[in-house]
């Protein structure tokens, strides 16, 4: 009895985690020196790192498939992490409200510098800053796909299902 | 005897069955090929921006593009300035169109300065009348020119609207990048072009020649890769 209580028990408190998970969103400040440590929290996983903004429509339009995406694979080890570049006066007004009405897991995080360029180059000197941009790491933390286009489903499914098998 | 032909009936009709899955099995193999062929297609596709062609200090493509008058222009007839200003811009792009004053602003204050100013879209969404309409409403001056099939986008390596290449009266890259380091002008701590302007006008060294900031992906058409 104490055996099935305690599994019961393991079983909830696995299930409050994952609704949490999806549900409260928590945005937090990241500048260009946080990337290190944001790739940490995924260690041993595969990390979708998505840039976007509120104002860009190409990434307002790919953000439901990539909330899609992490629900779907986060058991198999995928991480999807969302870095807004809103600065305006009421940046995090408008990132929370898309993150609640997206569902979109939590942490996410909103970019907090002074220095957009330091930004840009510190997720990669190759990258132009162009947005939307997608940066997909392996389970050992490099930096295997950078796509600065919007992409489908599908597309991001292509590309991490190869990596999340290693 | 009817055992036989039962034998022979059966060998018959297992030779149609034969010959019948061979037909559906070459269809299947047939199918699967077109289908790998299909994607291997569709996946060598791209619409994604070529590696950067051009480098500070080297030439600049020539080009030759419309503009919304349908009337040709050529990028030699602009080197007559003394400096040229190529902006890659939009209609629809939030943080172009958060430049579209200082864009007006830096014509108006270095035309007289002999710098000529070049808008280009290469936008496969954005076509000729809403260029048109775009630059009326936000007082360009300068023309705009429509580069269908992002041709000049993809030999300059452009990726983003808005984005500068300032060239020399010889075509030379003297800069490229951004027009400064903050879409809210409020929180603009440097002018990296007009810095640049004023530093080619004076004969002194670019303070820097590569610059970043974000902006929108240009909107490529589909091309065979």
């Amino acid at each position: 009895m104490k055996t099935v209580v305690a599994v019961l028990s393991l079983f909830l408190a696995f299930q409050c985690a994952q609704a949490q998970k999806f549900s409260a969103p928590v945005l937090l400040s990241i500048d260009e020196k946080g990337f290190d440590a944001l790739r940490a929290k995924s260690k041993g996983k595969v990390l979708v790192l998505n840039v976007w903004a509120t104002w860009c429509k190409p990434c307002v339009e790919e953000f439901a498939d990539l909330v899609k995406l992490e629900k779907a694979y986060s058991k198999e080890g995928l991480d999807v992490a969302f870095v807004s570049v809103d600065d305006d006066a009421r940046a995090k007004q408008k990132v929370m409200a898309f993150l609640r009405k997206m569902s979109a897991a939590s942490p996410s995080y909103i970019k907090q510098t002074d220095n957009d360029e330091a930004f840009i180059n510190a997720l990669n000197p190759q990258w132009s800053g162009a947005l939307p941009a997608t940066f997909i790491y392996n389970r050992k933390g490099e930096l295997v796909k950078m796509k600065v286009q919007e992409s489908t489903f599908l597309e991001f499914e292509q590309l991490i299902k190869p990596l999340l098998q290693k | 005897m009817p055992y036989k032909s039962q034998r022979n009936g059966s060998k018959a009709s297992n030779n149609t069955q034969q010959t019948k899955r061979g037909v559906k099995m070459k269809k299947y193999i047939i199918g699967a090929t077109l289908i790998a062929l299909g994607a291997i297609i569709m996946f060598s596709r791209s619409d994604t921006a070529p590696t950067p062609s051009i480098e500070v200090g080297k030439k600049a493509p020539a080009f030759t593009l419309k503009d919304v008058d349908g009337k040709d222009h050529s990028l030699d007839e602009y080197l007559k300035s003394k400096y040229t200003v190529l902006i890659f811009i939009a209609t629809q792009c939030p943080i172009s169109n958060a430049y579209n004053e200082r864009m007006a602003a830096l014509h108006n204050d270095y035309t007289s300065k002999q710098i000529a100013f070049v808008g280009i879209n290469s936008n496969k969404q954005e076509d000729v009348e809403e260029i048109k309409e775009h630059s009326a409403k936000n007082s360009f001056k300068f023309p705009m020119l429509k580069d269908w099939n992002n041709v000049v986008a993809d030999a300059y390596g452009a990726q983003l609207t808005p984005e500068i290449f300032v060239l020399d009266n010889k075509g030379v890259l003297q800069y490229h990048g951004r027009i400064d380091d903050s879409k809210n002008p409020d929180n603009v701590k440097t002018k990296d072009l007009r810095e640049t302007l004023d530093a080619l006008l004076a004969g002194k060294t670019v303070p820097r020649t590569e610059t970043k900031a974000f902006g929108c992906t240009i909107k490529r058409v589909k091309k065979e890769s």
